[in-house]
């Protein structure tokens, strides 16, 4: 079976940067990968090269066996690659039902005349939608905050919300920058145990940016490690854990599962 | 047919003066500030305005005159700033323009009230009698307002480069925060920029109301020619805003005169509006660019 | 879009329905034909300024198609004025269309520009393109409509009480239309991109679409506006174009409140109201305006409708605005 989502050599340079250089490798269905790597290694410019924020210098970028390289970023979210941002991004000023709304505006949308009328079937869709939107606020935990406007909410909310609108848009694949970055370690325990639930009940494919180590090692399937934007080494987190040149680019930093070292791991990154 | 074309360029000169002059105060205040003023053209009215009121009511010589209009538009420039923008800074763009249109709004029908509809003429004490350069022909209030245009830009550009103030106008464009950090009075060198703005917006229609007259039919469509200027030249761009001016100036002096002086207004928005089919960000692109 | 808002507008229709026969007074039934007028303008506008939060000062530009449509088609085609409404607003919609299809693209401050030029070049065009236009002249003595079925005429527009059904009946299909779409997904799509572009993109929404859409149904309403206008005043002449009217109407969706159904119809009663009784203050009117504009977007944002929502919300003790109304 093809890869859901295979990343083909693909570089950026920023002027005379390089901010990713000959990235490979694939998101298999149903995986949960994580990209990590010290800060400015390139993660995000990945991120924002696969949901076509930015276009590649070269290299392409394939989604179920489809060229997205050349995609606008609304195009590339129509496919179902939704993704999140690293500084808290939500619509701040619509309640947390809102927010969803929004986010399900492809599902609500039909032809012009039935969607501006209000047809049965856009009726139908309306009610799904809503049950849908529902669920998510349950998974999240944020059901009892639905008629509340997002800047009122605290960080950690915030967050959750974030994951909510990325998956109200119904992806296939959802990226998402760095969730559990602000978040003490009950929340993060949450978000670990939300993303696994996403990945086995909704089989959602994720790609996930993130520095904390904890999270990164239960979650992961696999781990891609990238410094100085290029990718250093990728495989099981048992694996990438022992590899040499992970623990340099960590400044020998040990990468035993321990929270010291996790947190060691955390201040260089 | 050489010699009409090269007064037709010369016309044109003159006139992109004045669209320089209004368009680099528009710049100058969007690049700074992010305020799309749409009160400049009434500011270069009521800069004609006063200069009448000056020459003519009062019996000032022209020369006094200059100096104490400017000095009348750089306070209400500060004032304008202090008043309507200062608890504007924060506001959304939608907003801000909002004011600026009201303020335009405003100042245009108050200037009707107080001046009346009809034109005015200033007494600038020039002799009508044309200066003849090789074939060309030109007024002694053209030659004055080029010498005078060709001062103030320098004297901007100058002010800009050289003084404090200028540096530290060009910290907070560069970075606002970073300029916040070191202790530049932001709020300070928005006032500062504001004021100038409005001031060569002023010293612009003082000089077309010499040449020609001052009306007030004018403002309108002042603003909307300075607009095209700045973004012809690029929103923010100095340079872009004087190149562009002069460019407005002589494809009008040029069209006009050769083509029909009916749609003579028309040449520069189409060209524009081609412009920015093309080159969504300017001629000098170097405005923020939209997310797509 | 709320229940509230709703029955609110609602209300505003039925009290409308019903005033004629209450009150006969013909200047008040004219003033009330101007409201109408502006209150199609205004929520007309409301939908790109509001909902989709791009600032169009080229909105005068959809009100003269229409009215040049109507006043051209009517005079030398001998189209009955009735037909001319509809057409006109496609006519309207059209060049929104084309306009839209060319400006949306520009970042904010670029829009409010370019859109403004465009109104200004075709305002210009309109000046000087004397065999189609008549220029400066204009076109007077415009047909009235006329509604007859087989030979019998039901109306013949000869009194002010039957332009005001006609004006009423054009507001009802805009409220209907805009009603419909703050109610649709596509209301939800604009004010995602207003508030937030990147994420809007992020889960899929074209903000040049959305954008485009708002803006072609805006410039239809407009279009249906202006040959209302026509028929209505006799005459269309290039000021149609111009700016006072631009003013007027975004005064009205300031001062009512943005990005709501009801606002854009309270801001045109207020100001339309104002305008047609304070004719004694015409001379300081528009200065007024001015000041009025600069206070309310200062001090008001929310608009006449964000002060009812406030008070009303305090009352039950939550101090808090929808910010859906921003």
């Amino acid at each position: 079976m093809p890869a859901l989502l295979a990343i083909d050599n693909v570089t950026r340079m920023f002027g005379g940067v390089v901010a990713a250089r000959d990235i490979a490798f694939e998101l298999q269905r149903g995986e949960i990968v994580s990209l990590i790597g010290p800060n400015g290694a390139g993660k995000t410019t990945l991120f924002n090269i696969i949901t076509g924020f930015v276009k590649p210098s070269s290299g392409r970028v394939h989604f179920d066996g489809a060229d997205i390289t050349n995609l606008k970023p609304q195009q590339v979210a129509q496919r179902g690659i939704v993704r999140t941002f690293q500084i808290t991004n939500v619509f701040s000023g619509l309640t947390v039902g809102e927010n969803l709304r929004a986010a399900q505006y492809l599902r609500l949308t039909g032809p012009f005349w039935r969607t501006m009328l209000g047809l049965s079937d856009a009726r139908d869709r309306q009610e799904a939608a809503d049950r849908d939107a529902a669920e998510l606020l349950r998974v999240v935990g944020l059901e009892h905050l639905r008629d509340e406007t997002a800047r009122n909410l605290a960080y950690g909310q915030l967050r959750l919300l974030e994951i909510a609108i990325g998956l109200a848009a119904s992806p296939k694949i959802l990226l998402l920058d760095e969730p559990a970055a602000g978040l003490n370690s009950e929340e993060s325990a949450r978000l670990v145990e939300l993303l696994r639930w996403l990945c086995r009940e909704r089989g959602i494919t994720l790609l996930l940016v993130e520095h904390d180590m904890s999270v990164v090692m239960s979650v992961s399937d696999r781990i891609v490690v990238m410094n100085f934007g290029q990718k250093i080494a990728e495989g099981v987190p048992e694996v990438v854990k022992q590899d040499r040149r992970v623990i340099e680019a960590y400044l020998g930093a040990s990468l035993d599962e321990d929270d010291g070292a996790a947190n060691g791991m955390n201040a260089d990154a | 047919m050489l010699e009409t074309a090269l007064q037709f360029i010369l016309n044109g000169i003159v006139t992109g003066c004045f669209y320089a002059l209004v368009a680099v105060g528009l710049t100058l205040v969007f690049g700074m500030m992010g305020v799309v003023n749409f009160a400049q053209g009434e500011f270069f009215v009521l800069g004609g305005m006063l200069a009448y009121v000056a020459t003519v009511q009062l019996g000032l010589p022209f020369y006094a005159a200059i100096p104490a209009v400017l000095a009348i538009m750089w306070v209400v420039g500060m004032v304008v700033d202090y008043v309507l923008l200062r608890p504007m800074r924060d506001a959304h763009m939608l907003s801000t323009a909002m004011v600026t249109i009201g303020l335009s709004i405003f100042l245009l029908n108050t200037m009707l009230l107080v001046f009346g509809a009809e034109p005015k003429n200033i007494l600038s004490g020039f002799s009508s009698k044309p200066i003849f350069m090789g074939g060309l022909l030109i007024t002694q209030s053209r030659l004055f307002t080029i010498v005078i245009s060709v001062v103030a830009i320098i004297a901007v550009h100058l002010l800009i480069a050289k003084t404090r103030v200028g540096r530290a106008m060009r910290a907070v464009f560069q970075q606002k925060e970073a300029a916040a950090l070191v202790g530049i009075p932001i709020d300070r060198i928005y006032r500062f920029t504001f004021a100038l703005g409005t001031t060569l917006a002023a010293l612009s229609g003082i000089l077309l109301g010499s040449v020609f007259v001052a009306s007030l039919s004018t403002a309108e469509l002042t603003t909307v020619k300075a607009f095209v200027v700045v973004i012809l030249g690029g929103m923010g761009s100095f340079a872009g805003a004087i190149v562009g001016g002069l460019l407005l100036g002589l494809v009008e002096s040029l069209w006009g005169g050769f083509v029909s002086t009916g749609y003579m207004d028309v040449i520069g928005f189409a060209l524009v509006i081609v412009l920015l089919l093309f080159r969504p960000r300017g001629l000098f692109g170097m405005a923020e660019a939209r997310e797509r | 879009m709320n229940r509230l808002e709703t029955r609110g507008v609602l209300l505003f229709l039925a009290l409308a329905a019903l005033a004629p026969l209450v009150i006969t007074d013909q200047f008040f039934i004219h003033v009330m034909v101007m409201v109408f007028f502006y209150a199609i303008l205004a929520s007309s506008l409301n939908l790109t300024v509001g909902f989709v939060g791009e600032l169009s000062l080229g909105h005068a530009a959809f009100l003269g198609i229409g009215a040049y449509a109507s006043a051209i088609l009517s005079t030398e085609y001998g189209l009955p004025a009735l037909a001319c409404i509809p057409v006109a607003g496609l006519l309207a919609a059209l060049a929104g269309l084309v306009i839209g299809l060319i400006t949306l693209h520009l970042e904010g401050h670029f829009f409010v520009l370019i859109t403004l030029a465009f109104a200004e070049v075709l305002r210009l065009i309109v000046n000087n393109w004397i065999e189609v236009t008549r220029g400066p002249l204009g076109f007077s003595s415009i047909p009235p409509p006329r509604l007859s079925i087989g030979g019998h005429v039901l109306m013949d527009f000869s009194s002010r009480v039957q332009f005001y059904y006609l004006a009423l009946a054009v507001l009802a299909v805009t409220i209907g239309v805009v009603l419909l779409y703050a109610q649709s997904a596509f209301r939800v799509g604009a004010v995602a991109v207003r508030e937030n572009r990147r994420l809007a993109k992020a889960v899929g929404i074209d903000p040049f679409r959305q954008a485009l859409l708002t803006f072609v149904i805006g410039a239809f309403l407009a279009g249906m506006a202006g040959s209302f206008y026509a028929h209505y005043i006799t005459f269309v002449g290039p000021e149609v174009f111009g700016f006072s009217f631009m003013v007027t109407m975004l005064m009205m969706v300031a001062l009512g409140g943005k990005g709501t159904v009801l606002g854009p119809l309270l801001g045109a009663l207020l100001i339309g109201v104002a305008l047609e009784y304070l004719r004694f203050i015409n001379e300081i009117r528009l200065s007024v305006f001015g000041i009025l504009l600069i206070l309310v977007t200062m001090y008001l944002p929310q608009g006449a409708i964000g002060l009812l929502a406030w008070r009303r919300m305090r009352k039950a003790g939550i101090v808090k605005v929808s910010a859906v109304t921003r």
